[in-house]
């Protein structure tokens, strides 16, 4: 792990920095080093030397160094943020982890082994020879989630290339790939992980204006969030450079909005999946959701609409699926795209895809003229089955005042009349007070949104 | 029944105005056609007709209906015809749920 290595000299040549902010802690790169030695040595006590582990924590201290160290001894790591006992003994195994790990709120590192037996194929090939790994669990919006396993290595080497060192917020997740994508990136370039208090926008944005924050990477729904709730308006955002979005389409409405209201801001959209890891990527300008890929380090290609990639990050295979590659080792990632010349758009899964009657359209284009409609706060689009036309559209709105469902209707189809072709315009309303976005700060999925539709619109 | 179902039923024409070229002219009551010669619904504005009424006759009489199946589009008779056939048909659905 002659990556790792690096890395670990990276931290010694900048051990005054500060490596990791949170309300609670502060620590340099030394401080990280030791605290990456002390793991090492229990995790060693433990046995935790070519396995596979489940590491249950967010972003702290204890789980970097943990994580840091796990790899050093050649561990296969599954990473999960989420701690109810239900959940961590499912995924444990799923992946077949002979050792749980949970990091503590404060800090403690608890190291348990589970009777587990790892018999996957590619995960005891990597134990076997004490190759670094990580497994990630897709978000799937129903059943179990699909876990895909990863060499470190790819994801190690993709950061060696000295890049600007930033003080950086991940609003994403540890255990999301983006979250991870961040966290290296910082690492490697040895700037400063702020972690906030909370991921509420407030909470956030304290964050930012406290600890004069350059980037952040987070997903369209929660910077709405930070419009919506005024957070943007009621914190200082100075010192912000760039701000990275990626999970699910930007509506351009909402682009439009933090271009205004942040202009020395650059905003960059981020391309990835959780088996494919962050393709890299950018936008070609602030303003455009036009995204153009580094041909040199991945390949790019349409097939019927959507896109496949063939890029080093993409994962060794599921644990609990079969192979989705190519036989040419592309990644079908499904999510329709447009092209024009060497510039890419991401439309939406194809499987949001609603088919009206034979006119098909994708959530995030009803969504884009929605969200512009006076009152409306939050808007969530899908696909309704209905007898006559095969789908429909249906849309469920937050909105700023209270409306009867009837005047808004009404309002709705004034609004909509000229500016959505018939197929387009939502037949199926509900006004609610439920949240429409997952606690991921990531629009409903479809079936959550559809389910909300059918028994809140009963009692609309 | 019928009366309050003609009226839910006029509300629902009422509330895709906005999204209509001609407006419906409603003048003939009952007799009004919904779909066929004279009407202006097409068949995205007839589900929307009839997600409307479903979500009203909920609303107002607590009674859930779905108003096409099977039945309603086979009938010799289409339920769809015109205002009148459409609140009998309507009226038979809830009938039929309160007994059931």
């Amino acid at each position: 792990m002659n990556t790792l290595c690096e890395l670990f000299s990276r931290f010694e040549a900048a051990k005054e920095k500060t490596a990791l902010m949170t309300s609670k802690e502060e620590m340099t790169y030394e401080q990280l080093l030791a605290k990456i030695q002390d793991t090492d040595l229990l995790a060693r006590k433990y046995g935790c030397d070519g396995i596979t582990v489940l590491l249950i924590g967010d972003y702290s201290s204890s789980t970097i160094a943990c994580l840091l160290a796990l790899w050093r001894l050649g561990n296969v790591v599954a990473l999960c943020c989420a701690t109810q006992d239900a959940l961590v003994n499912a995924r444990a195994h799923l992946v077949q982890a002979t050792r749980v790990i949970k990091i503590g709120e404060g800090n403690q590192i608890e190291i348990l082994p589970t009777g587990i037996e790892t018999s996957h194929p590619i995960l005891s090939d990597m134990n076997h020879r004490k190759e670094a790994g990580f497994v990630i669990f897709s978000s799937g919006s129903t059943g179990q989630p699909k876990a895909s396993i990863h060499s470190a290595r790819a994801m190690l080497d993709k950061h060696v290339l000295q890049k600007r060192c930033l003080t950086s917020i991940s609003f994403l997740l540890f255990d999301h790939i983006g979250g991870f994508n961040t966290l290296f990136y910082i690492l490697f370039n040895v700037g400063k992980l702020v972690i906030p208090a909370s991921r509420s926008p407030d909470m956030v944005a304290q964050a930012i204006a406290q600890h004069r924050v350059e980037a952040i990477t987070a997903s369209p729904t929660f910077l709405n969030l930070l419009v919506m709730s005024g957070a943007l308006m009621r914190h200082d955002f100075s010192s912000l450079k760039v701000i990275n979005y990626g999970t699910e389409p930007m509506p351009e409405s909402l682009l439009v909005v933090l271009t205004q209201q942040l202009p020395w801001v650059r905003f960059s959209q981020a391309y990835g999946l959780s088996e494919t890891g962050v393709i890299p990527a950018k936008s070609v300008s602030s303003l455009s959701t036009w995204i153009t890929f580094d041909k040199e380090q991945c390949n790019i290609r349409i097939v019927d609409g959507l896109l496949e990639v063939k890029v080093k990050t993409s994962m060794l295979g599921y644990i609990n699926a079969s192979s989705p590659f190519t036989s040419d080792g592309y990644f079908k990632t499904g999510d329709a795209v447009q092209q024009e010349g060497d510039r890419y758009r991401v439309l939406g899964r194809q499987s949001d895809l609603i088919n009206v009657g034979g006119e098909k359209v994708y959530p995030n284009e009803i969504e884009n003229v929605l969200r512009n409609m006076p009152g409306v706060l939050e808007v969530a689009v899908t696909a309704l089955e209905n007898p006559i036309m095969g789908q429909v559209v249906g849309a469920a709105f937050k909105l700023q005042t209270t409306e009867k469902l009837t005047s808004f209707r009404r309002r709705l189809y004034e609004f909509c009349h000229q500016k959505l072709p018939a197929a387009y315009i939502p037949r199926k309303i509900l006004i609610t007070d439920a949240l429409l976005h997952t606690a991921r700060s990531k629009k409903l999925g479809a079936i959550a949104l559809q389910s909300t539709l059918i028994k809140e619109g009963e009692m609309a | 029944m019928n009366q309050t179902i003609s009226q839910i039923i006029q509300t629902a024409l009422d509330a895709q105005a906005p999204l209509l070229s001609v407006p419906i002219d409603t003048s003939e009551g009952e007799a009004t056609p919904l779909l066929g010669p004279g009407s202006v619904l097409d068949s995205l504005g007839l589900v929307t007709l009839i997600l409307n009424i479903e979500e009203m006759v909920e609303m107002q009489m607590g009674i859930a209906i779905t108003i096409v199946s099977e039945k309603a589009m086979s009938a010799y008779r289409s339920p769809f015809a015109t205002i009148g056939s459409l609140a009998e048909f309507i009226t038979s659905l809830i009938q039929k749920k309160q007994h059931a």
